[in-house]
């Protein structure tokens, strides 16, 4: 896989990129807000602290960080 | 380095994300935002943020008022991550809408920094945005492009991918756009191509520039931004139209870069980076060449990162305990073949 021999046709590349992708990487699990508002109305709503990682960029939506 | 560092010792630790999911409402935000707090009730909070914190990045608890808890940068362990959540939620338990004194510790909980007293003020906040209003959190991509997902991959000796996925030195995801304009050069140089022609150079270094290993700060074509001195680069794309409206990709891209020198703010930032590619793959315009489609293209090659190492503020300790060291991270050293895989569809 790290080096193909010939070159994968649309179909097996679009298989390729789908094997790549892991579907259950761990910090995927957390369903992270990204409105004030809206974390401080279910903070209230059921009285739990909110946590806030604050950082250059935004590494939900599967970006890098 | 700190959100990599974070994500992969912090937000990837099972017990962690369980107690999170289980007490707490978890919120991402932009450390821009803090530094410049944008208008309305909102960037009321993002002020208390800005009041309060012990450096521009870093993890916090809030309760219900906006009201800081308690802010941390390190860990002295795994465990005390554990145990700052349990710290904050019984904080939370004693002022959950009133007036609190911010705590903050430069490592939770051995290094403690001097409180930040409540100020006596409570935010009124409202329960959303006015109509109209736009969340300064809000995702934004502009209209008319295409968003590409990018996933890359280090491979072992034998050609297979390295597990170990928490750490973006094995595994890397990350969103690319494809914008209008990327797209309108593409249909126009289709148009007027007999055969193969040159892909647009907007669109060509687009793909490169996602297309490594690692955190945000070892980007090779990342400039100033990521504090980077571009030592080479060599991006040269091409395409081949068929009968079919789908365009056949073709490239090779070469670029290196280090940390820039000279500067007494990035004293202790160093990093070097290769990123060495052969790309394949399909581009799939609009019938008569209206628009774009879809992309998927792959990369194949090798790449060496090297993060940290002696002379820089990544401290040796970092591999054993990286929980006390996020800030800087731990020491990466990488040298191998890798393969990236681009995925762009409209939204």
């Amino acid at each position: 896989m790290g080096e193909s021999a010939q070159n994968p046709s649309y179909k097996e590349l679009k298989k390729e990129w789908q094997d790549m992708r892991l579907p259950n990487v761990a910090w995927r699990n957390i369903e992270w807000k990204t409105c004030l508002l809206e974390a401080l109305r279910a903070s209230r709503k059921k009285n739990k602290p909110l946590i806030l990682w604050i950082f250059i960029d935004l590494p939900i939506d599967d970006k890098r960080c | 380095m700190f959100a990599g560092a974070a994500r992969e010792v912090v937000f990837s630790n099972p017990a962690v994300i369980k107690r999170i999911k289980k007490d707490f409402i978890p919120v991402a935000l932009k450390a821009a935002n803090v530094q410049n707090p944008p208008a309305g009730k909102e960037g009321e909070i993002y002020k208390e943020l800005l009041r309060t914190r012990p450096a521009p990045q870093g993890i916090c608890t809030m309760n219900s008022a906006g009201k800081v808890i308690t802010w941390s940068l390190s860990f002295d362990n795994q465990e005390s991550v554990l145990q700052y959540l349990s710290h904050a939620k019984k904080r939370f338990a004693n002022a959950p809408k009133g007036d609190l004194d911010a705590e903050r510790f430069r490592r939770f909980p051995s290094v403690k920094m001097q409180d930040v007293l409540g100020n006596g003020q409570l935010l009124e906040i409202p329960k959303r945005h006015r109509k109209g209003e736009q969340c300064p959190g809000e995702l934004r991509q502009a209209k008319g492009s295409l968003k590409g997902t990018i996933v890359g991959r280090a491979f072992d000796s034998k050609g297979h991918p390295l597990q170990g996925t928490r750490s973006q030195g094995n595994y890397i995801e990350d969103v690319l756009e494809i914008t209008a304009n990327m797209q309108s050069e593409l249909v126009q140089a289709a148009r007027i191509a007999n055969g193969r022609f040159r892909l647009p150079a907007s669109l060509a270094r687009e793909f490169v520039a996602n297309a490594y290993l690692g955190m945000l700060d070892v980007n090779p074509l990342g400039g100033d931004s990521v504090r980077a001195e571009l030592l080479s680069q060599s991006i040269e794309f091409w395409a081949e139209t068929n009968d079919n409206n789908r365009l056949t990709i073709s490239g090779i891209s070469k670029v290196s870069a280090k940390n820039r020198e000279g500067i007494a703010a990035d004293r202790g930032r160093k990093w070097t980076h290769l990123v060495d590619l052969k790309w394949h793959g399909y581009i799939d315009l609009e019938a008569e060449y209206k628009g774009v489609r879809e992309i998927i293209i792959s990369a194949h090659g090798n790449e060496q990162l090297k993060w940290g190492g002696p002379g820089s503020r990544v401290s040796p300790e970092a591999a054993k305990n990286p929980a006390a060291h996020l800030p800087a991270g731990r020491w990466l050293n990488i040298s191998g073949a890798v393969g990236y895989w681009i995925s762009a569809n409209p939204q």
